[in-house]
């Protein structure tokens, strides 16, 4: 007599009490969760529901990558505080210590009626719960002349991986007292702060190496995120080196050519030695293969993370429109959490607790002189409300801008360790 | 007299306070508190992983983290990160926390 496993009779059971519409508990099949992209929103949300249901929930990560770079601390590295490899993660912790089965695979698109993800490789995977958290792509024609091609001369160097690698090159391979020209990208975008501290790092680099370089921001935007502050640090470690040029001096950019190295603008066309260009963004493409996007990004219920299109996918991350947190490793990593216990009490039965979410952005303006901006949130009618926000303050003591950074290293050990251990 | 009583009022609040804290925090708060400590985990890495900045907070007593989370709430103690994220701590929270990290292995 041929065995029938647990699975192919639950499976029957499933389709003889579908009409019943019988949670999986009660039969007990094993619950399936599928989560897309293990970045800082999929692999916090693939270790929690992994690690807390206590194996029984199935747990697969799709993931392209075998190693994830962070973006934070990417920065970093280019002012040369932190090496490449330093940055780097691989998610063995996931697979051996958490149960996750880990499929180094690109999600090429989702069946949403059958709940079945498709894979580039041919195979396909089922769900009971979807998660996607594929961070951002770009939106290379919202900077004219610009494109996937010329990305390799004004690199953005928005992912991680060698565009990072690749900037930091041209910027130490500049001409003694050339300029590197950097256009940030429109709002809403991934790290409100990063373009800034991408200056920052620049700049730290360049004061080593070719202190009579000049940096010039053409920014889309008429102010940024921490302002004052940057500003203020720049003035007192780097003065005279960085120009901040706002949309109503250079009228806007009208052109990048990656052969001649040159951005033109109403103002003037400016010539670069390096440049790093960063075009606006949108939620990952497979958010919008799966129709969960309104637009550009996918809204989402602030007290769960579940689409509002599709409750059976859940949406965290840069993708997500989770107003009004920003668009942050540390906001992904908190969005998980809650979306985890919302998945798990869907699943399982367990206890779904309120939504609770935070958030803090460190910056480093140079060596041990480190700031922050942070807020608590909590799940309103419309949206994600702030409960309470904190900034650092011009004219601090040295000790506590040290202390902050001091601060921001420890975050980082304990995020990533958050995200693959 | 009056003194006296309050005396005894006060002994017996204690008392109370004492005996259902550690019960509540024990049982039903222990999920509770594991949630709550998700938010902390992106900052509190467990002891191997922490360094000067962000101190581990796995094995500590708790009476030891109660008294630290309330001097963060009512700002006595110094830390713009920690006064926000204990600011929004009620003490069923507190508790639930500090039972829970005590309960994890150094
Ligand atoms: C320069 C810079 C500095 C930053 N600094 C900070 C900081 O200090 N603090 C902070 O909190 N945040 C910082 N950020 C922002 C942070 O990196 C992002 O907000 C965060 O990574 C978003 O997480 P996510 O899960 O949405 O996407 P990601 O972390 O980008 O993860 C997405 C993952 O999905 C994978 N993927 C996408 N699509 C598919 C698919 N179809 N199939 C398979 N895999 C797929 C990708 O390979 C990737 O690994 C910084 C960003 C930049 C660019
Ligand atoms: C955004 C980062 C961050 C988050 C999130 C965070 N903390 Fe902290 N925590 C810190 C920092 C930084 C310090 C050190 C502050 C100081 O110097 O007093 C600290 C210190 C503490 C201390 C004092 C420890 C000691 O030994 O002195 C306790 C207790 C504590 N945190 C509890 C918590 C709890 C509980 C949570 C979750 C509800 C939490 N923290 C979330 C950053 C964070």
């Amino acid at each position: 007599m041929k065995k029938i496993s647990r699975r192919q009779f639950t499976n029957a059971a499933a389709l003889g009490l579908g009409a019943l519409a019988i949670p999986n508990i009660a039969v007990g099949a094993k619950p399936k969760v599928v989560v897309v992209g293990g970045g800082a929103g999929g692999a916090t949300a693939a270790r929690y529901v992994a690690k807390d249901s206590k194996g029984a929930v199935d747990v697969t990560l799709i993931e392209a990558s075998k190693r994830y770079y962070t973006c934070f601390y990417s920065n970093l590295y280019l002012g040369g505080l932190r090496n490449y490899g330093s940055i780097g993660h691989n998610y063995y912790g996931l697979a051996v210590n958490n149960g996750v089965n880990v499929v180094h695979d690109w999600a090429a698109s989702v069946d949403a009626q059958n709940k079945r993800v498709k894979l580039a490789s041919g195979s396909s995977v089922s769900y009971d719960r979807l998660i996607l958290s594929p961070g951002i792509d770009f939106k290379y024609d919202s900077v004219p002349g610009y494109s996937a091609e010329v990305q390799s001369k004004m690199p953005h160097a928005w992912k991680s991986g060698t565009q990072t690698q690749l900037l930091k090159r041209q910027v130490l391979n500049m001409r003694k007292g050339g300029n590197f020209v950097i256009v940030p990208p429109t709002n809403p975008y991934r790290c409100p702060p990063g373009p800034y501290e991408r200056v920052s790092m620049v700049a730290h680099l360049l004061k080593a190496n070719n202190p009579k370089a000049k940096i010039i921001i053409l920014d889309p935007k008429p102010k940024f995120s921490k302002q004052g502050l940057f500003m203020d640090g720049w003035e007192r470690h780097y003065p005279g080196m960085i120009d901040w040029v706002d949309p109503g001096a250079h009228g806007g950019i009208k052109n990048v050519d990656g052969n001649k190295m040159e951005i033109k603008t109403d103002l003037d066309t400016f010539k670069a030695d390096a440049a790093s260009v960063i075009p606006a963004q949108k939620a990952g493409a497979i958010a919008l293969a799966a129709g969960v996007n309104d637009g550009d990004w996918c809204p989402v219920n602030p007290n769960s993370m579940a689409s509002k299109a599709d409750s059976n996918i859940y949406v965290l991350g840069d993708a997500s429109v989770a107003k009004s947190m920003p668009k942050s490793g540390f906001s992904a990593n908190s969005q998980a959490k809650v979306a985890a216990n919302a998945v798990r009490g869907e699943l399982t039965g367990s206890k779904v607790f309120p939504a609770r979410y935070s958030n803090t952005c460190w910056s480093l303006i140079a060596t041990d002189d480190g700031i922050k901006v942070g807020a608590s949130y909590k799940a309103g009618e419309k949206k994600i409300d702030v409960v309470s926000k904190f900034i650092s303050k011009k004219g601090e003591s040295a000790e506590t801008r040290k202390t902050t950074y001091e601060e921001s290293i420890d975050w980082y050990n304990g995020m990533t360790a958050d995200m693959f251990s | 007299m009056c003194e006296i009583l309050r005396l005894a009022f006060a002994a017996v609040f204690v008392l109370v306070v004492i005996i259902t804290i550690p019960t509540k925090s024990m049982g039903a708060d222990k999920e509770y508190g594991q949630y709550l400590s998700a938010e902390c985990n992106a900052c509190h890495a467990p002891s191997k992983k922490s360094g000067a900045g962000i101190p581990s907070l796995n094995g500590k007593p708790v009476p030891y983290l109660v008294s630290a989370l309330l001097q963060y709430k009512n700002k006595s103690r110094k830390n713009a990160v920690m006064q926000m994220i204990a600011g929004r701590l009620d003490s069923e929270q507190i508790n639930a926390l500090a039972a829970y990290f005590s309960s994890l292995g150094k």
